[in-house]
């Protein structure tokens, strides 16, 4: 029987053989089989996952009736029970937070099992992609993680832990390292052999280094060979979950005491640096303000955020912002503002190198147009970066825009400004197409200008433009 | 009382076979090593076990790694 393909499984949801989930017409639901239904049952009866929902530190989630669940005959004779949860939108990945997103996200991680321990459950996975941004705050999503702990068993998930979030926050905290690229280069995160090379001489002092990395990289090393059954070994020398504990209260002050390591960035004063007058930027925020207000858009993508200025007044008229930029620093400056609206996310993006399609047959992890496709993208004062130093064509640029969303609020600074010239100074001028009326004709190949307006400099021209066949 | 662990650990480690490795076990074994003063015991009785066999190993062992 062929499967069709709304009732294909989420690419990304096969290691658990007890459960899979389902995206149908926009719904999360999560097929259980026997024994993690009943795992579950006996979650929604302890205190602690009580605490965890009503605290919001667990996506919201309700078992379905059989006759509620939207899939077909097929797909529903796999599973014995059915789970439904709320929608997150968008899902996004590790590799696109910043320090702090992580830590948070590790926090949250040690403290459900911290809690989970005290009522002999325990979380078998300790990775990222099982938490994700729900109104700024990370939550749990993966709730078949939670099983009952085996007495003598030790933490299941401590290696991944260290993988997926202890070594990647060291490396960036003690190293000044970017764990991105690295998280985006191995789905398993990085591996402890290879953290023990990048956290090497002075490094082993630091704290944790000796015991998580270094002295596990030997154990590792000289232990992955053995025929003993290491598990039954532990539980006859009386392991217990006082051990489990002790071990997580460590890793949770390890990690709280873990800072970031941004020095001022380029772009780190960006709202002091910009070249134009407090006039005409009163103008651009105005233009921005009623274009967003008239759009209403859903999903909006802020390309080039930099601390969020402008995703803030997008945020007042979308239901959801991704404030996307290349710079760390001020990404990590906006998720730590107290007043930032919970509906901007700050996300690690670049355009001329996005999140793609990966891991197992290239659906396990997915690019950012398919998990949150624009309705709009704000896109201000980015073009000269994409076409000078991306040596993006201008046509190119517009093909793309034009493929990706239906409207744009996009500025073009002029080749005179001296941002541009910047840019050219030490390169030989081939970027004859990189011109206002080459842009806006360039534009109108796909787009309807409702709206434009040049800024007094006369250098920056904002445009608000819609695909009318797109809505 | 960890650099007595971490010495007893390195004392008595066997070569590790050329077959799968289980990054996993060595994770294992670290866990019992960050359980502080509570993991003494466990280390102990541990270790006292894979001392002993580690010699009645060396007695039985004919050399022959199953491989594949």
């Amino acid at each position: 029987m062929s499967t069709s393909p709304e009732y294909r499984p989420e690419g990304g949801s096969f290691r658990d053989r007890n459960s899979r989930v389902y995206v149908v017409d926009g719904r999360i639901v999560r097929g259980l089989s026997r024994k993690a239904l009943e795992a579950f049952d006996a979650l929604t009866a302890t205190a602690f996952y009580q605490r965890a929902v009503s605290d919001g530190h667990v996506v919201p989630t309700w078992k379905m009736a059989p006759e509620d669940v939207p899939l077909n005959e097929h797909a529903r004779g796999q599973w014995e029970g059915f789970l439904e949860h709320e929608r997150i939108q968008p899902v996004t990945y590790a590799y696109e937070w910043t320090f702090s997103m992580l830590k948070a996200a590790a926090g949250l991680t040690l403290d459900l099992l911290e809690s989970a321990l005290e009522e002999d459950f325990t979380l078998k996975d300790a990775t990222p992609y099982n938490i994700q941004f729900r109104h700024g705050q990370p939550v749990l999503i993966d709730i078949p993680s939670f099983e009952h702990l085996r007495p003598g068993s030790p933490w299941v998930g401590y290696r991944q832990f260290c993988e997926m979030f202890l070594f990647p926050l060291m490396l960036h905290s003690y190293r000044g390292l970017d764990f991105q690229p690295l998280l985006r280069a191995g789905i398993d995160g990085i591996d402890v052999q290879q953290a023990s090379r990048m956290l090497h001489g002075r490094d082993r002092f630091r704290r944790g280094v000796m015991s998580h990395v270094w002295l596990q990289s030997k154990l590792v090393a000289r232990h992955g060979g053995t025929e003993r059954k290491v598990g039954q070994d532990l539980e006859k020398a009386g392991f217990n979950k006082a051990l489990i504990q002790a071990n997580v209260r460590r890793l949770r002050k390890l990690v709280s005491r873990l800072e970031g390591s941004d020095d001022i960035t380029e772009w780190g004063n960006y709202a002091e640096m910009h070249n134009y007058s407090a006039e005409d930027h009163q103008r651009k925020e105005a233009f921005v303000e009623a274009c967003l207000a008239k759009a209403k858009p859903g999903m909006t993508w802020d390309v080039g955020s930099n601390d969020g200025q402008f995703s803030r007044i997008a945020a007042r008229h979308s239901q959801q912002v991704l404030a996307l930029d290349v710079d760390h620093s001020s990404l990590e400056r906006l998720y730590c503002q107290e007043d930032r609206p919970d509906n901007i996310l700050p996300l690690l993006h670049n355009v001329l190198d996005p999140s793609p399609n990966w891991g197992w047959r290239l659906r396990e992890r997915r690019d950012l147009p398919h998990r949150a496709p624009p309705d709009l993208l704000l896109c201000l004062a980015v073009i000269h970066h994409v076409v000078i130093t991306g040596h993006v064509p201008l046509d190119d640029f517009v093909d793309w825009l034009a493929e990706i969303t239906p409207a744009v609020v996009i500025e073009f600074v002029d080749r005179s400004d001296d941002r541009v010239q910047a840019l050219l100074r030490n390169k030989a001028d081939e970027y004859e197409d990189y011109d206002h009326d080459a842009f806006r004709l360039s534009l109108q190949r796909y787009f309807t200008i409702e709206s434009k307006l040049t800024l007094d400099s006369g250098r920056r021209h904002l445009f608000y433009a819609r695909q009318p066949d797109r809505s | 009382m960890k650099k007595f662990l971490v010495t007893m650990c390195a004392l008595l480690v066997c070569p590790p076979a050329l077959a799968y490795l289980d990054p996993g076990t060595g994770s294992m074994l670290l866990q019992v090593l960050l359980g502080g003063v509570a993991a003494i015991g466990v280390a102990l009785k541990l270790y006292w076990h894979r001392f002993t066999s580690f010699f009645q190993r060396g007695k039985s062992a004919t050399g022959n790694d199953p491989g594949e």
